[in-house]
């Protein structure tokens, strides 16, 4: 047997241990065993996947006729569908080797430089403090800017070279959009491949006219749908997706998209509706609500942000273990660079709620009251709108929590609900303090429907009730730093509902 | 916080080992198509010889 075509072109080769720039580090040695143990496993399975020899499988059937055969390998798209598998492998490939260097570089605290970085820039209000050499990270303590709000002072950090930050969040942002065109392609191939297009055009031309082949047509093009609409659904949001990154590429930079949101979230704070939402949504005192107000304002103004340029994958909003309070939080530059206003609003709302452990009861309960029943949840998972949205992934690791707990998390469908609100406002549905009706729901359904929404907002109306989305948006600020102060969250003049 | 690094990295593998099966799968599952559309046609021109 040959030899895989990816082995023998080397395209798997080459990503990894070619760094002799890298320095020298004191990593650990078990993590970094490890992750050897898994670069190798991938390699190994990378030749489990050996694409396919056409002309092989077309000398044993044997066709007299080369033009039926070429007709059918063309009707087929035999040839871009085997590319199209193998591109696929071969991203996953590169994806996965450079999160695991990534990953084994952070744990030695080292910076590799080059084409698999693990550069990471360090920002804070008053701008860009980067350094290629060390620290990795500024310690949040140094990043916190002043009383004034002027940037900490930075001097080590900003005597080394500076990370082109825009440079790298533009590499990132243009592999995202690679891998989006890929998965574009993909799924109009699907859409051409379909059961339910191929037999419509034979019916519709008339080569299919016995009763019986009609029936097992319908009954295909039934089976076929789900899988049309995911297609649908997945098409539209990648086209939206490189429409997204395009943009952000030419009009806005890393440091522009946080500020642009932590300008959003403050002024969403300061407002005397939101005031109102923690007196009679969430039944505090008028005081309380206030200071809550001051702390959130606070909170979300001071808290350190940075940006690790070698992550493709999850944001984080980190809390110290001995005081529970939020120390900082560090965006994923992949996620960065495909959504930044929502992404940065979603952790900025975890650090204005101190993640689940301030919201007021009233506000947990509405969260926990809007749910679906778990066994519609499981339901959804298979559902196009379900794949699309995520659900189903039933493991979480990041979060030790399986899908479902995590999602329901009542801090999990804050941050959601955050940026559901600034979603609805930036596609001219609503205002955040407008009354949320029976009509706008229907509007962000039918856009979630056309693919139009993001996965993380998919997954809030997904897991949600109609009357329970409408009722925490019409009720829930999130309440938290009050959380201290004496009858914080006994209920004003409102009476509380068991 | 190295269990959880060790996780992700697992959860990482996990993810890439199953777009391989599954591109093995979806490969195999055109394969079949493809050779079962060209025996149709060779059906076809044995008739036609016959």
């Amino acid at each position: 047997m040959e030899s895989p075509e990816h082995a023998q072109s080397g395209v798997f080769e080459g990503k990894r241990g070619d760094d002799a720039s890298a320095p020298s580090v004191s990593l650990n040695e078990s993590f970094s065993d490890h992750i050897e143990t898994l670069l190798d496993a991938a390699k190994q399975k990378s030749e489990e996947f050996v694409p396919a020899d056409i002309s092989a499988l077309e000398g044993s059937v044997g066709l007299k006729d080369r033009s039926v055969q070429e007709g059918i390998r063309n009707e087929m798209r035999i040839p871009e569908r085997k590319d199209g598998l193998l591109a696929r492998v071969k991203t996953a490939y590169d994806a996965l080797v450079g999160t695991l260097e990534n990953m084994r570089a952070r744990a030695a605290g080292s910076v590799v430089r080059g084409g698999k970085t693990a550069m990471i820039a360090a920002m804070t209000l008053g701008g860009i403090q980067a350094s290629a050499q060390e620290p990795v990270r500024m310690e949040a303590s140094q990043a916190k800017p002043d009383s004034l709000g002027n940037a900490a002072d930075t001097s080590d950090a900003s005597a080394a070279s500076p990370i082109d930050v825009e440079q790298r969040y533009g590499e990132i942002a243009s592999t995202e959009i690679a891998g989006l065109r890929q998965n574009i392609q993909a799924q109009k191939e699907v859409l051409d491949n379909s059961n339910t297009k191929i037999l419509m055009d034979k019916m519709r031309m008339g080569l299919i006219s016995d009763k019986n082949i009609q029936k097992s047509a319908a009954e295909d093009l039934a089976k076929d749908k789900d899988d049309s609409i995911f297609a649908n659904l997945s098409l539209v949001q990648s086209e939206q997706n490189v429409k997204n990154l395009s943009e952000n590429l030419n009009d806005s930079s890393v440091m522009g998209d946080i500020n642009a949101s932590r300008d959003w979230m403050v002024k969403h704070f300061e407002s005397p509706e939101y005031l109102n939402k923690l007196v009679e949504g969430e039944h505090m005192n008028i005081d309380s609500a206030r200071a809550e107000q001051q702390a959130r304002i606070d909170a979300v103004n001071n808290v350190p942000v940075y940006v690790d340029m070698s992550d493709l994958g999850e944001s984080v909003t980190e809390f110290d273990s001995t005081t529970g309070n939020p120390k900082d939080i560090i965006y994923s530059a992949g996620q960065i660079a495909q959504n930044p206003k929502e992404v940065t609003i979603h952790e900025m709302e975890h650090v204005a709620t101190d993640a689940e452990f301030a919201m007021t009861p009233e506000a947990q309960r509405l969260y926990a009251e809007a749910l679906r029943p778990r066994e519609e949840f499981d339901t959804l998972v298979y559902t196009p709108l379900g794949q699309i949205a995520g659900l189903s992934d039933d493991t979480a690791s990041d979060h030790q929590l399986n899908n479902f707990e995590y999602l329901t998390h009542p801090s999990e469908m804050d941050a959601r609900k955050k940026t559901l609100e600034k979603a609805m406002e930036d596609l001219g549905i609503k205002k955040p303090f407008d009354t949320m009706t029976h009509e706008h729901y229907q509007k962000i359904r039918k856009l979630m429907e056309e693919g139009k929404l993001n996965y993380s907002i998919m997954q809030l109306i997904l897991i949600t009730t109609e009357d329970g989305l409408i009722d925490i948006l019409n009720n829930v600020a999130a309440s938290g730093k009050a959380k201290e102060k004496p009858g914080a969250f006994e209920p004003a003049e409102t009476e509380m509902v068991a | 916080m190295e269990e959880d690094a060790k996780d992700t990295a697992d959860k990482a593998y996990a993810d890439y080992a199953k777009t391989v099966d599954e591109a093995v799968a979806e490969e195999k599952d055109m394969l079949k198509e493809y050779r079962t559309r060209l025996e149709e046609e060779k059906v076809k021109e044995l008739r036609q010889d016959m």
